[in-house]
């Protein structure tokens, strides 16, 4: 179970459950954080990147402690050689059908190492993470022309 | 619990969310069909509310003597439903809930916004669930929903058709794992026993709900005679023991014999 609050236990979840995902999912590398130059160059795939959650809003009983909303920044990074625009629109597509599908993006079996402890074949569910909606695509900006970027924010609460 | 105690955070369910819940309906009084009438899906909904209840009847009730001490009388609730649907989707999911099956193909050429009788037209039963669209948190139901009026409101935008309506029967909250049977049968002047579709699960057993009509466990019995226009609540006369209902005098033939309840989801 992740700990409370603690982003990267979040963030790790759902790299973990992307990377479980079948094609086009596989075809795609799963990155944690940033992808700097290097990451980009060494990859060999299509680079999907999952960066920190952002506190967003909270709730709370009265007398007690408070669960956190979180915004979750998932984007993705190609190159025109490797798809460019029409990969980047196979990549929104599946954002779209994997996230609006409660049922599919809690249910997705997927093994994470969290605190030392490993889980294997758990869930968003299991691990007390919720998608409750998704935004976007905003695109980005690259410095290079044949680069190709876009990013959604995932809305969640764990 | 010490006064000075911190409460734990909520967990992610603890909020839930209306796009969450399944909500879904079964006719009664409609057609016949023996032993379970199956639950119809409705499409298109964005909001159900059941407000707060008229009440037709209210006093306070003293007696001479007794100084200010009072206790409050109530009877009569009747509570509002309504049921905002997609516009789009009005037409085929009213005539569902009227129970117009024939609706855009041949007979019933008109639905009229009013509904003049004041006959139960379905029940209601709204499944809350998780975020995960799947697990479920427990149920609203509302029984022997009466449609009073249809509202139309068309704004150059997005825009919702309203079908309002109320029941006597006091809604319920039920249980996560629990779902709503309605089952139906149609006495034949010798068959005293009929078979639950399904084991019924313990409603409740505090005296002071007999008011709405809980019979044993069922939420309530009621005959419905063939030259009748709606049923009516049995208060005695009939025995449940678990999937055995027995009826003390056989139904004549041609009435229907209506019992809702609760069964364990599978």
């Amino acid at each position: 179970m992740i700990r409370a609050n603690n982003v990267a236990d979040i963030k790790e979840c759902f790299v973990q459950m992307l990377d479980a995902l079948s094609s086009p999912w596989s075809d795609w590398e799963i990155v944690s954080g940033w992808p700097d130059r290097t990451i980009l160059q060494a990859a060999q795939k299509d680079v999907v990147y999952v960066l920190s959650p952002i506190k967003s809003g909270e709730m709370q009983n009265q007398g007690g402690l408070t669960r956190n909303y979180w915004d979750m920044v998932i984007g993705f990074w190609v190159t025109r050689d490797e798809g460019g625009p029409s990969e980047v629109d196979v990549f929104q597509s599946n954002v779209l059908n994997l996230f609006q599908n409660p049922q599919t993006v809690q249910g997705s079996q997927f093994t994470v190492e969290i605190a030392s402890t490993t889980y294997t074949d758990t869930t968003l569910k299991e691990q007390g993470i919720y998608v409750t909606g998704i935004s976007g695509p905003i695109e980005i900006p690259t410095e290079e022309l044949n680069d190709f970027r876009i990013e959604f924010t995932v809305n969640l609460t764990a | 619990m010490a006064v000075n105690t911190q409460l734990g955070a909520p967990a992610s369910t603890d909020q839930v969310q209306g796009k969450y819940t399944l909500v879904r309906f079964i006719r009664n009084e409609g057609s016949v069909t023996e032993g379970a009438t199956a639950s119809t899906d409705l499409y298109g909904v964005q909001e159900w509310n059941i407000g707060d209840p008229d009440i037709k009847f209210t006093d306070e009730v003293f007696q001479q003597g007794g100084g200010d001490d009072a206790y409050m009388v109530e009877r009569g609730h009747t509570w509002p439903i309504t049921i905002d649907f997609l516009k789009g989707k009005a037409w085929t999911q009213f005539a569902a809930l009227y129970g117009i099956s024939d609706w855009g193909t041949s007979g019933t050429a008109a639905m009229p916004f009013v509904k003049k009788n004041d006959y139960p037209s379905f029940n209601l039963e709204c499944i809350v669930r998780d975020p995960d669209n799947e697990t479920h948190r427990g149920s609203i139901i509302a029984l022997d929903v009466v449609i009073t009026n249809i509202n139309f409101d068309h704004p150059i935008d997005d825009s919702l058709f309203q079908v309002q309506g109320y029941t006597r029967f006091s809604p319920v909250m039920a249980p996560a794992g629990s779902e709503l049977v309605y089952d139906q049968y149609t006495g034949d002047g010798s068959t005293t026993e009929f078979t639950l579709s399904s084991t019924p699960l313990a409603l409740l057993t505090a005296s002071e709900w007999d008011q709405y009509f809980y019979y044993d466990e069922l939420y309530y019995v009621k005959e419905k005679a063939s030259s009748a226009s709606t049923g009516t609540f049995k208060r005695s006369g009939y025995t449940q023991a678990t999937t055995t209902l027995t009826a003390g005098t056989a139904p004549a033939s041609g009435t229907i014999v209506q019992v809702p309840y609760l069964k364990a989801t599978a």
